[in-house]
């Protein structure tokens, strides 16, 4: 498995440097400037947090085809695709949280701690959708399950976001943390979204006939 | 088993099915070490499935394919063994990667990679690192593929059209350099190809896939040895079919005169020989092709 | 070198009729080294196990030997058995081709005994 993780390294490198470049303009920008345009950036950045992984990993099955065609096992390539899209996922969501901590401005909305492991749960089960959505071949259902995993992820930040935003919010939404029964119940349901995906992924995997 | 020359591939009972189309039929061969084997058929013959299926790439309906006695499928000991050389093909999603990368993916997965000779390949081919394989000519991915086979090292390799879109130059320096390899290291090779007579006095063995069945499946020479064409008048010629019970492939007539061929051994042909009323020749791996494979399209 | 090879025999033979063709013109003299398998192989562009059989084939019939470490070696008297097999197969073959081509074209025994006398007589035939 060691060996379909090198194929991914650049791709994982890439990740890290980008984001880190990211976080570090970002935050400049926010505190040396008056550009209400990088407070934006900050604010928005949760809700791109399946969009982001979807991205970068839109072209993992043909390399894990690649590996596969050189005799790769599939349950190796499997893991390995979990493996690097769970770590560009936390890692994605480690420097929003840190962006919107570290920026120190009113204008930006502070993501609690308590908050990430809900976003967390949302943006990996919505990856596991878009792992299983890449499996299938070009055409109107891959489609829907990639964008609309991107769309629910938007929301699931936004969401996010508003509750914090408005100090009238229903009090129920607050805190955005486990431990509160509304989002414990919305991390449960995108848990099993994601098992269920994830266990279609995998037999996909099985059953597929590697293309190259 | 761990001697290497004991190590057989073999398929016992295959089938493939495609939804409702049955691609292979109950197949059984076995790939013995230290051959060259040409596997021919027409286009759509099931040939690249075959392969695939060989090789784990490709899950079986029923069946079983082991090698040195073990399961192929998800088998680390069998998979670092195999190598198979598919067609390379710009459509594809993997053909955005470089030919770098795609060397680099066999230097990571085939345990017997050797890089040196990657690299002097691809010098010889002439073709720029760097380039995305969709980028490439027709010509130039089959170069890639054979890069690939040959550096692989693997004890057993299967090519899948290498010479597609490789002019006639080209193939036989392809030719030449499987068998060099050959020579020098005594790898197992599995060559399918629809390009027969050419590659014909390199394969030592031959097996012949027709629509999904394994019609033929012997050493190259032997299995030629069975075919003539039996010519001569129409009458002759049908009253020699009849007397012996011989079945005629690929019958031609023209006018009076008929050509067939037939199969039988050296003693059918010494006897029908004696006929001055007919004539018997030779025929090659391409014709003895044609003559089992060409059913439903002949004339006359 | 591959163009020599034909469709009318299979390899082997052909491989095996021309290291008789060379020893019987001298090329390949008692007890000098005939090509290798691997360098037959290389020159027709064919399998060396082609190219093998083609060898036994002259080995199993006493032309030739081997010289383990060394090669294949033309043996002593391979050109005298040569001449009285292909003696042998000469009367087979090509005499009874002959007669019986000249039986469809209705040349009789007589005619056919006339023509072969010419010939030997144009080319001197001892």
């Amino acid at each position: 498995m060691t060996r379909v993780l090198c194929l991914f390294r650049n791709l994982l490198l890439y990740t890290v440097v980008v984001l880190a470049a990211f976080l570090a303009v970002i935050l400049a920008g926010i505190r040396l400037t008056d550009f209400s345009l990088f407070e934006t950036y900050a604010n928005i950045m949760p809700l791109f947090c399946v969009i982001f992984p979807g991205m970068l990993l839109g072209n993992s099955w043909a390399n894990a085809n690649l590996a596969m065609s050189f005799g790769a096992r599939r349950g190796a390539c499997f893991w390995s695709l979990e493996i690097v899209s769970a770590l560009i996922t936390l890692f994605f969501l480690a420097m929003s949280f840190a962006l919107s901590n570290l920026a120190n401005s009113p204008e930006v909305t502070r993501i609690e701690l308590q908050a990430v492991p809900v976003l967390a749960v949302g943006a990996l089960a919505l990856v596991q959708v878009m792992l299983f959505a890449s499996q299938l071949p070009k055409g109107l259902t891959r489609n829907l399950l990639w964008g609309g995993s991107w769309c629910v992820g938007w929301i699931l930040g936004m969401a996010m976001e508003v509750v914090y935003l408005f100090e009238d919010a229903p009090a129920i939404l607050r805190p955005v943390s486990l431990t509160s029964p509304l989002w414990l119940a919305v991390s449960v349901c995108f848990a099993v979204v994601g098992l269920v995906f994830g266990v279609l992924a995998r037999r996909g995997m099985e059953k597929a006939v590697v293309q190259l | 088993m761990t001697d290497h020359t004991t190590r057989n591939l073999c398929a016992k009972g295959l089938n493939k099915r495609y939804g409702s189309q049955q691609v292979l039929h109950d197949l059984n061969l076995t790939i013995e070490p230290g051959h060259i084997y040409g596997l021919i058929g027409r286009n759509g013959a099931g040939k690249t499935t075959l392969l695939s299926i060989l090789t784990g790439q490709n899950p079986l309906t029923s069946g079983q394919v082991t090698y040195g006695g073990e399961p192929v499928w998800e088998n680390p000991r069998a998979l670092a063994d195999l190598c198979f050389a598919r067609e390379l093909n710009a459509t594809a999603e993997t053909a955005q990667i470089s030919v770098k990368e795609f060397l680099y993916a066999g230097q990571l997965f085939c345990p017997h990679w050797d890089k040196q000779f990657a690299d002097s390949l691809i010098e010889t081919f002439g073709i720029d690192r760097k380039k995305r394989i969709a980028k490439l000519s027709k010509g130039q991915m089959s170069m890639v593929t054979i890069t690939a086979a040959l550096a692989s090292r693997a004890p057993v390799t299967l090519l899948d059209e290498p010479a597609a879109g490789l002019d006639v130059v080209i193939r036989e320096k392809f030719y030449r350099m499987l068998l060099d390899e050959y020579t020098k290291t005594g790898r197992t090779f599995v060559v399918s190809t629809h390009i027969i007579e050419e590659a014909a006095s390199v394969f030592d063995r031959v097996i012949i896939l027709d629509e999904g069945h394994i019609i033929a499946d012997a050493p190259t020479e032997e299995l030629v040895d069975q075919f003539r064409y039996l010519s001569g008048g129409k009458t002759a010629v049908d009253a020699a079919l009849a007397a012996r019970g011989l079945q005629p492939l690929q019958v031609q007539e023209l006018g009076p005169h008929k050509m067939t061929a037939v199969r039988g051994d050296a003693e059918l042909f010494a006897a029908l020989a004696e006929d001055p009323a007919l004539s018997l020749s030779g025929m090659n791996l391409q014709n003895v092709f044609v003559a089992l494979c060409g059913h439903g399209d002949e004339e006359g | 070198m591959k163009g020599m090879l034909n469709d009318q025999s299979l390899i082997y033979q052909q491989i095996a009729q021309l290291l008789e063709d060379g020893i019987l013109r001298g090329e390949y003299p008692e007890d000098s080294q005939v090509p290798s398998t691997n360098e037959l192989a290389r020159a027709f562009n064919i399998n060396p196990a082609t190219a093998a059989k083609g060898i036994n084939r002259l080995v199993d019939e006493g032309l030739l030997y081997k010289r383990r470490g060394i090669g294949m070696f033309v043996a002593p008297g391979a050109l005298k058995t040569l001449r009285a097999r292909r003696k042998e197969a000469f009367a087979r073959d090509q005499v009874r081709a002959l007669v019986r081509e000249a039986r469809r074209l209705n040349v009789t025994r007589e005619e056919l005994l006339q023509l072969v006398a010419g010939e030997a007589d144009k080319e001197e035939l001892p």
